[in-house]
C-alpha cells in the first residue's frame, strides 16, 4: 500500500443494515490524490445522474486525504448531491473525528441506502455497528455527543452528528463535531437526516498508516511546530489567529470595505467595532481550542455574561457570524454568541441560514413579505430576538420556516415579487462573508453555489490532500506558500513525486472540473447552460457603496462578465462555461466525456 | 576566615516535583500526545501509545489534559497481583515505574481499576501491541542538564505543564477526574455556566416552556 493511505473505504448500506470494506482505488487516488475530489469521483461513478437528493440513492461520502492525521492536516470531506443546489455538495470539518477515521484504518465512509428507524454508527476498528437511534432522536448535536460517549463507555469516542434540523430535514441543516465543528454548506445534515442516520462515532486505535519516509515527514512536522510560537511569524499575522482566531475579520473587513451590513448594502459600518474579535477577546472569550495536532489554535470559546442570553457558550468564528450578524444588522457581541450557539446547536448552516434571514429583513423593509406571512414576526433591521425566533422556526420547519427552510432555489419562485433581485446567492447557496467586488467571479462560478473559498486548484488541493490552509502560515524557511510545504509532506508520506507547482496545479484544475463536469450531468441545477446558472443577482451588481473606506465600490456586470470569461478561459472552458472535450482529455477526465455528450453538454 | 562550603544549586530533579497541567490553559491540540508517542515509541503516530490523553468532556466540551499526578497514597501500586509490585513509586525520582517485562497487560488490569474507582481514571491505559500498562514517567526525571525535562511541557504551544503544588493541598495529592476538572474551570468562567451548557432556545420561546 501506498505510504499514507489506509487502503479501504468503509462501505455503509443502511437499508440492509450492513457494511462491507472497498480497497482504495489506487489509480484514482494518483490521479485525484482522495479527500474531496475521490468523494466527487466516486459520486460520479456510483449514482445515476439526475437522482432526487434526498432518496436512499444518493450517495453521503466521508472522505480523508493521505496525509490527514498527521499533525496540522486535520480536515476531512462530506461530498453528496446536494439537496439545497441540486449539484454537487460538499462540506469540510476538522476538529478530531477525520484523523480517528484514518486511525481506526479508513480513508472514508461511504453511506447508501436509508434506515428505516433512526440509526445511528458505532465503528471500532474493524468492528461496525449500526445501532439504534431511538433515543438520540430529536437530541441537539451536544446532547448526542455526550449520549453516543456515554452508550460507547469510550470517552475517547468521536462523534459527529445532526441536529434537529437535520431531522426535520431543513435543507440548510449541517453535520456537527464536537459542538462546533461544522461540516456547513449545503445541506449535508439534511442528506444525513434523509437516511435516518443521527450520527457516526469512531474510535481508532491503529495510529497513522505506514509513511514512506518517516524521518523527513517528522522532520517537516517539528518544522511547523517549532514556528508555533515564532516572534518573527507573530509579527506577520499569525498573532491575530492565535489570539483572536478568523473573528478579527469582522473588523478587518470592514475596514477593506468588504463587509456585508444590511444584506450587502454597506461594505463598512461605524458600528463594527461592537462584534470585533478584540472586544470578544477581552469580553468574552474564556478558553481557546484547536483541531486534532494543531498547534495554531484559532478557536475561541466565548460565554455571554451578562443579559437574556447570559450563560450561552458558543465558539463563534467569522465566516458563520458574518451572515448572521453584519448580513442581518445585529451589531451586538451577545447575540452574536448566542445566535452562532443557536445554529451549532441545532445543527444549521449558520451562513446559510444568516443569508436567508437577512433576504427575509429586506422582504419586510420592502413590503414583498408582511407581518401575517411571516407568522407575526416583526422582522426589522438588527432585531436579535426576532432573528432567532425565525432561525427556529426554519430548524424546526414551522410556519413560514417550512417555506424558508427549502432554500433559495426552492422558495423564491415560489416568493417572487422581484424577491431573487436581491436574494444574495448564487445556485441556491448563500454568499459567505465578503462584498462581491472583493471575491470578483468567484461565488458565481463555485461549483457548489456562492462559498468563496472552495474552487481555486489551490483549495481544491487542500480539501483533497487534506491540509488546513491557517496553518500553512507556520511553514517552516524556504517553503514560499502552504502548499509548496504540505506538497513535500505529501510526498514524503506517499513515496510519489509530485512537482511543485505544477504537478499540483494539474490535479486541483482536474479536480475543480472535475466538480464542474459533474453539475453539468446533473444538468447544472436545471439552468443550462452554466454560463445561465454561474451569474450574481441584481443587486450585487447595481449597488454602489456609500459608506466609509467602501464608498464608491462596486462590482457592474460588465467587469463581472469580463472576470468570467477569464476564468472559462483558463480553466479550458467554452464561453458557456462547458470544458472543452480538448481540455477534459488533456486532464485525464476522457470517462466524462460520453455522459456530457449525452446531456447534450455541446449542442448550441 | 572560611564563612563555610559552598552553596550548591538546588536542583528541581532532587526535591519531590509533580507535573500538573493548568487545564485552562488547554486548546486541546493533542501535541502533548505527539511529543508523548515520539520519545517513548520512536518514529510512530498513535495517541494511544501516548501517557497523557486529552479528554474533551462536558460542561464544553473542553479540552482536559491527563496524566498521572502522582497521588501520594499511590492507589494503583497496592492492587497489583505480582510480587514484587510491576508498578511501583520510584522514591528518588519521583515517579511511578512500570515492569513492562512482568506486567500481565489488560487481562488483569488492576491498577487501571483501581484508578478509575478511587481517583481520576484516567492514567493506566493498554495500549494495542504493548500489552502492558503504560504510566507517565516524565520522561524518566531527568534531562540532560539535570532538570526535569518532560517532552509534554516542552512541546505545549500555550504551556499548560508547569510544576507546582498539586489539587488535595500541601502533602497531599489526589488526581482529579476530567469531568469534575472542566465543571470547576467552567464556574470560574461565569457561576452558573457549567449546569447550563447551552440548549439555547429564544428568550421567549423558552418562557412559554416550549
Amino acid at each position: 500500500m501506498v505510504g499514507g493511505y489506509a487502503g479501504r473505504y468503509l462501505e455503509v448500506d443502511l437499508t440492509q443494515g450492513s457494511a462491507t470494506t472497498v480497497p482504495t482505488d489506487m489509480a484514482v487516488a494518483k490521479s485525484l490524490i482522495g479527500g474531496l475530489n475521490y468523494a466527487v469521483h466516486l459520486l460520479w461513478q456510483r449514482t445515476r445522474p439526475g437522482i432526487d437528493p434526498l432518496s436512499p440513492e444518493n450517495l453521503l461520502v466521508f472522505a480523508t486525504g493521505p496525509i490527514t492525521g498527521l499533525p496540522g492536516t486535520e480536515r476531512g470531506s462530506v461530498v453528496y448531491k446536494s439537496p439545497l443546489t441540486g449539484l454537487i455538495g460538499h462540506a469540510e470539518v476538522g476538529g478530531h473525528w477525520c484523523s480517528e477515521l484514518k486511525f481506526a484504518g479508513y480513508d472514508g465512509i461511504v453511506v447508501k441506502g436509508k434506515a428505516e428507524e433512526p440509526a445511528y454508527l458505532y465503528i471500532k476498528d474493524d468492528a461496525v455497528e449500526v445501532r439504534s437511534a431511538a433515543h438520540l432522536w430529536g437530541k441537539t448535536t451536544s446532547q448526542t455527543e455526550q449520549a453516543v460517549v456515554k452508550d460507547a463507555g469510550d470517552p475517547f469516542a468521536r462523534v459527529l452528528c445532526i441536529g434537529p434540523a437535520g431531522e426535520n430535514l431543513s435543507r440548510e441543516a449541517c453535520v456537527v463535531h464536537t459542538s462546533w465543528h461544522a461540516a456547513a454548506r449545503t445541506g449535508s445534515g439534511c442528506v444525513m437526516g434523509s437516511k435516518k442516520l443521527k450520527a457516526v462515532a469512531i474510535r481508532g486505535t491503529k495510529g497513522f498508516p505506514r509513511m514512506e519516509d518517516p524521518d523527513k515527514c517528522f522532520e517537516l512536522i517539528d518544522g511547523v511546530i517549532a514556528n508555533a510560537r515564532s516572534e518573527e511569524l507573530m509579527h506577520e499575522g499569525h498573532y491575530r489567529l492565535t489570539k483572536m482566531g478568523s473573528q478579527a475579520s469582522q473588523v478587518e473587513r470592514a475596514d477593506e470595505a468588504r463587509g456585508i451590513f444590511k444584506n450587502f448594502d454597506e461594505g463598512d459600518h461605524p458600528d463594527v467595532v461592537n462584534i470585533g474579535g478584540p472586544r470578544q477577546l477581552r469580553r468574552n472569550r474564556v478558553r481557546d481550542d484547536a483541531c486534532f495536532m494543531c498547534p495554531v489554535g484559532c478557536m475561541h470559546s466565548s460565554v455571554v455574561r451578562s443579559g437574556v442570553f447570559a450563560g450561552t457558550w458558543g465558539q463563534p468564528d467569522w465566516d458563520s457570524t458574518a451572515n448572521l450578524t453584519q448580513q442581518c444588522l445585529v451589531l451586538d457581541m451577545d447575540g452574536l454568541i448566542y445566535l452562532n450557539a443557536l445554529c451549532d446547536e441545532y445543527g444549521i448552516d449558520a451562513e446559510g441560514v444568516g443569508n436567508t434571514v437577512a433576504w427575509a429583513m429586506e422582504c419586510y423593509e420592502r413590503g414583498v413579505l408582511t407581518k401575517s406571512d411571516l407568522d407575526g414576526l416583526e422582522l426589522v433591521w438588527g432585531d436579535v430576538s426576532a432573528e432567532a425566533k425565525l432561525i427556529w422556526k426554519i430548524i424546526h420547519r414551522e410556519g413560514v420556516g417550512n417555506l424558508l427552510a427549502d432554500g433559495f432555489k426552492h422558495f423564491l419562485p415560489r416568493v417572487g415579487k422581484g424577491s431573487e433581485k436581491f436574494a444574495m446567492q448564487s445556485k441556491g447557496c448563500g454568499f459567505g462573508g465578503y462584498q462581491p467586488w472583493s471575491y470578483r467571479e468567484t461565488y458565481a462560478i463555485n461549483n457548489v453555489g456562492g462559498h468563496h473559498n472552495v474552487d481555486s486548484p489551490r483549495s481544491n488541493l487542500a480539501d483533497s490532500m487534506t491540509y488546513c490552509l491557517f496553518l500553512g502560515a507556520l511553514r517552516p524557511r524556504g517553503f514560499r506558500e502552504g502548499l509548496e510545504y504540505y506538497g513535500a509532506l505529501f510526498n514524503a508520506a506517499t513515496g510519489w513525486e509530485f512537482k511543485y507547482p505544477e504537478g499540483f496545479d494539474l490535479i486541483g484544475r482536474r479536480g475543480v472540473l472535475l466538480g464542474r463536469v459533474y453539475n453539468i450531468r446533473e444538468g447544472y441545477g436545471g439552468v443550462m447552460p452554466p454560463s445561465e446558472a454561474d451569474v450574481y443577482p441584481e443587486k450585487a451588481h447595481s449597488r454602489v457603496l456609500t459608506y466609509g473606506t467602501a464608498k464608491g465600490k462596486a462590482y457592474p456586470r460588465e467587469v463581472f462578465l469580463a472576470d468570467r470569461a477569464n476564468y472559462y478561459k483558463s480553466m479550458g472552458c467554452d464561453e458557456r462555461g462547458v470544458p472543452l472535450r480538448e481540455t477534459l482529455k488533456s486532464l485525464g477526465l476522457d470517462f466524462a466525456i460520453r455522459d456530457l455528450e449525452k446531456v447534450g453538454a455541446w449542442d448550441q | 576566615m572560611s564563612i563555610g562550603p559552598a552553596i550548591q544549586p538546588m536542583l528541581l530533579a532532587d526535591l519531590p516535583h509533580y507535573l500538573n497541567p493548568d487545564h485552562g490553559r488547554c486548546t486541546g491540540c493533542r501535541l502533548c500526545e505527539y511529543a508523548c508517542v515520539k520519545q517513548h515509541y520512536g518514529k510512530s503516530l498513535n495517541p494511544e501509545l501516548s501517557r497523557v490523553r486529552v479528554y474533551h468532556v462536558y460542561p464544553g466540551p473542553m479540552a482536559i489534559p491527563i496524566q498521572c499526578s502522582n497521588c501520594s497514597d499511590h492507589p494503583c501500586t497496592s492492587v497489583c497481583p505480582v510480587d514484587p509490585p510491576v508498578i511501583h513509586y520510584d522514591e528518588k525520582k519521583f515517579i511511578l515505574k512500570v515492569d513492562t517485562e512482568r506486567c500481565l497487560g489488560h487481562k488483569c488490569g488492576r491498577c487501571a481499576e483501581a484508578c478509575r474507582r478511587e481517583r481520576s481514571s484516567a492514567t493506566h491505559f493498554y495500549p494495542p501491541d504493548h500489552d502492558y500498562a503504560i504510566v507517565c514517567d516524565q520522561c524518566d526525571g531527568v534531562g540532560p542538564d539535570g532538570e526535569p525535562d518532560p517532552q509534554c511541557a516542552k512541546i505545549c504551544p500555550t504551556k499548560v505543564f508547569f510544576y507546582s503544588a498539586a489539587r488535595g493541598g500541601a502533602g497531599r495529592r489526589y488526581a482529579w477526574p476530567p469531568e469534575k476538572i472542566a465543571q470547576d474551570l467552567a464556574e470560574n468562567f461565569k457561576p452558573g455556566t457549567a449546569a447550563r451548557r447551552v440548549i439555547p432556545l429564544p428568550p421567549e420561546l423558552k418562557r412559554k416552556g416550549v
